[in-house]
């Protein structure tokens, strides 16, 4: 088998990966990434705030000293630290919230120095630029820097030495069908989030969690994956558009409107005045109003035709209408303005809620080294920095994180010798990734859907005890092995994609569903219909997921005060908001 | 909703396909919809895309002309669905730019 040798090696190109490179070839190493898409061109990053406007964030101070003339020079690293876990509901992880605190205001200035003709739009902690800058910025890096890369081909599997070192990893060149082995001596992971285990999702088609499932299998632990992010705005129709956020983006408080079947507004139906107030005046707006199309749509029967709710704008008149505009300039043009005007022209847009954003995912410590030896991750397929619930930016997270993964990786090859893979690790991993030429004869594009049908159902924005049962009960039952590849060549394959696909979607589909169980409340974006409350006698704890079994581990109460008790899931979120230095 | 003709330059030659498709369907939607209905051994490009006219990896010759399948929406009776370039992999993956 054709086997790359590197340093250290990187999975994926979204910022977490490019940004880990240039760390890693900073830190002296040969570093090498290989991803599933085009280097500069793929993942979360890419879409960030809809490719028009993705907030970047450090705290205030840090940001007023950029000379972009945004900021705020009474706010502080400290107040910025204690309001992210606050957002988290005081689940975060002190010590990467700590490093995330330290570092932001570093990529940021990184991006503001390489960017000297964009004059980003911001306010007091953030700056809004397309994701695809983001990417330009670290891609230009990756390249000053000779770092090597490889495209068109995804994980497989992780591959361990003969003492259990991870040594590099098994992958598909998925166009030509050659499978290939990257032997390694430290190894980082930055596959971004597992959007596809859901039928509606906003990331791109690749992101299904391969990271986190060959991390899984390979025994790593896990943190919190039953936290998982929905996005409220997102268009189910026009099918072209499907997937696309632009509506959260713009959504404003003065022109929005949200409305069901009946064009009826409806969040006062199910959240009280105080809780319609923060999902439209705060961040906090994510969560707040998914609860409320879910509860209209599964519960009041008010869904549209796509399953969702009607999004629309509505003006006091045209001066308001241009004023508008005028804020979100990039409606004036392409496909922005397209669907602007469909919105116009039809009375608003067909959108729901869409899997997001991962707060959960695999273990690490502030050194972004996994529980497994030679191991690194960061960026959303890494958990615990945001708890239970990011309003802060996940930008600067894959920044920071890459940029201290990128470091460590690099400081550990240094100090390593490569390791030969053990045999029978290689052959197994091979094995498997072949199986479906082998075994059943169903398409596995069925099992996907079903999948996806399952943890729609059993894990999305509103849960319990016995859709949670059930879902995970109906993974179990899934047998891999009736499916198999639909065409018998290697080149192009999308049946063996699919399957592969299929068998991480299953892993990591389970863990998020075991992980839930294991949450007997309701906090962050976590919402239980049958314990809804926020627990913190019993559960300021995170979920441990590692072997398929889940364990509860507590968190580290540092720096911020939190009231003892149960509260209701409303009244914590309001009691949590009056406590942040911004509200 | 309407019927429409979609002819595909496989690599063992030319096929037909009658697609229904309605309003707001992109070429990519339609390619979708004859792989899960009608044909699972089409290839094209797929497996990293972002959709929204960002990624630049889903290029097809639509009617004689090199569009992408995400930002193209299918309105014509009849598509013409080539390889963008001469390096074809396999049906409509051609070797990666
Ligand atoms: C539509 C959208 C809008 C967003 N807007 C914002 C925003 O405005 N502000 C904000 O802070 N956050 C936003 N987020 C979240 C944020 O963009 C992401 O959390 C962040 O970009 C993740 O970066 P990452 O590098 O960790 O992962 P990603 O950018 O997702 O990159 C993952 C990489 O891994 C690759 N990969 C995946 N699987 C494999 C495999 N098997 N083998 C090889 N490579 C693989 C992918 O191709 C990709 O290159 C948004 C997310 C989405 C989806
Ligand atoms: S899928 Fe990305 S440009 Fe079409």
């Amino acid at each position: 088998m054709r086997t790359i040798t590197t340093d250290v090696l990187i999975v994926g190109s979204g910022g977490a990966g490019l940004r880990a490179a240039a760390a890693a070839a900073d830190g002296g190493a040969k570093a090498l990434i290989v991803c599933k898409g085009k280097v500069n061109r793929s993942g979360s990053t890419l879409l960030a705030g809809a490719n028009v406007s993705a907030d970047v964030m450090c705290d205030g101070r840090s940001m007023a000293s950029m000379g972009i003339g945004i900021g705020d020079e009474n706010d502080s690293k400290e107040k910025f630290y204690k309001d992210i876990i606050l957002e988290g509901v005081w689940l975060n992880d002190r010590g990467l919230v700590k490093q995330y605190v330290e570092n932001a205001p570093t990529v940021i200035r990184e991006i503001v120095e390489n960017n000297k003709n964009l004059h980003p739009k911001g306010d007091d902690r953030e700056i809004g630029i397309p994701g695809s800058t983001i990417i330009d910025t670290y891609y230009k890096m990756i390249r000053e820097r000779n770092v090597d890369v490889v495209e068109d081909s995804s994980l497989l599997d992780l591959l361990k030495a003969s003492d259990g070192t991870v040594a590099g990893a098994l992958f598909l060149d998925l166009i030509h069908g050659e499978i290939f082995a990257v032997n390694a001596k430290a190894t980082v992971l930055a596959t971004g989030g597992m959007h596809n285990c859901y039928s509606f999702t906003s990331g791109t088609t690749g992101l299904v969690g391969e990271g986190q499932a060959a991390a899984i299998r390979a025994g790593a632990e896990m943190i919190d994956m039953e936290m998982v992010t929905f996005c409220p705005g997102v268009i189910t129709h026009p099918m072209k558009w499907r997937g696309s956020i632009l509506p959260y983006i713009i959504h404003t408080n003065d022109q929005f409107r949200l409305k069901n079947a009946d064009g009826e507004e409806f969040m006062a139906k199910h959240l009280p005045q105080s809780a319609v107030d923060l999902a439209l005046h705060s961040e906090w707006n994510k969560m707040l109003l998914c609860y409320a199309m879910h509860k209209e749509v599964n519960q009041e029967g008010k869904g549209d035709a796509y399953g969702g709710v009607t999004f629309d704008l509505e003006f006091k008149d045209e001066e308001d209408e241009q004023a508008f505009l005028d804020h979100y300039p990039f409606l004036k043009t392409g496909t922005c303005n397209e669907m602007f005007r469909y919105i116009k022209d039809h009375g608003g847009i067909p959108v729901y809620g869409a899997a997001h954003y991962f707060d959960g995912g695999i273990f690490v410590d502030p050194s972004f080294a996994t529980s497994l030896e030679g191991l690194f991750a960061a960026g959303e397929c890494t958990g615990g920095t945001f708890g239970s619930n990011r309003v802060s930016a996940a930008t600067t997270q894959m920044l920071v994180q890459g940029l201290e993964a990128g470091k460590s990786a690099a400081a550990y090859a240094a100090g390593a010798e490569l390791k030969a893979f053990c045999p029978v690790c290689l052959e197994k991993a091979e094995k498997d990734a072949l199986r479906p030429f082998e075994e059943g004869k169903e398409d596995p594009r069925k099992l996907k859907k079903k999948i996806n049908e399952i943890v729609s159902a059993g894990a999305g924005v509103v849960r319990d005890e016995k859709g949670m049962t059930e879902a995970l009960a109906a993974l179990e039952a899934q047998d891999l092995s009736a499916y198999g590849v639909t065409v018998d060549t290697r080149a192009y394959n999308r049946s063996w994609m699919d399957w592969l696909e299929s068998r991480s979607m299953l892993t990591c589909s389970k863990a998020i569903l075991a992980s839930s169980l294991m949450r007997k409340e309701s906090r962050g974006v976590f919402i239980r219909s049958d314990y809804f409350y926020t627990d913190n006698d019993e559960y300021l704890v995170s979920t441990r997921y590692k072997d398929g079994r889940v364990r509860l581990e507590p968190v580290d109460q540092a720096d911020v005060p939190v009231p003892a008790g149960r509260l209701g899931y409303i009244e914590n979120i309001e009691d949590v908001i009056k406590r942040l230095s911004y509200s | 909703m309407k019927t429409i003709k979609v002819c595909i330059k496989r690599s063992e030659g030319f096929k037909e396909y009658m697609v229904e498709t309605e309003e707001g369907m992109s070429v990519m939607d339609v390619l979708e919809r004859i792989y899960d209905e009608q044909d699972n051994t089409l290839a094209f490009f797929r497996h990293e895309a972002c959709h929204q006219e960002a990624c630049g990896k889903c290029l097809v010759r639509v009617n004689g002309k090199v569009c992408l399948a995400c930002g193209h929406e299918a309105v014509e009776d009849e598509l013409v669905l080539e390889p963008w370039s001469d390096r074809v992999v396999r049906d409509l993956v051609c070797e990666q730019p």
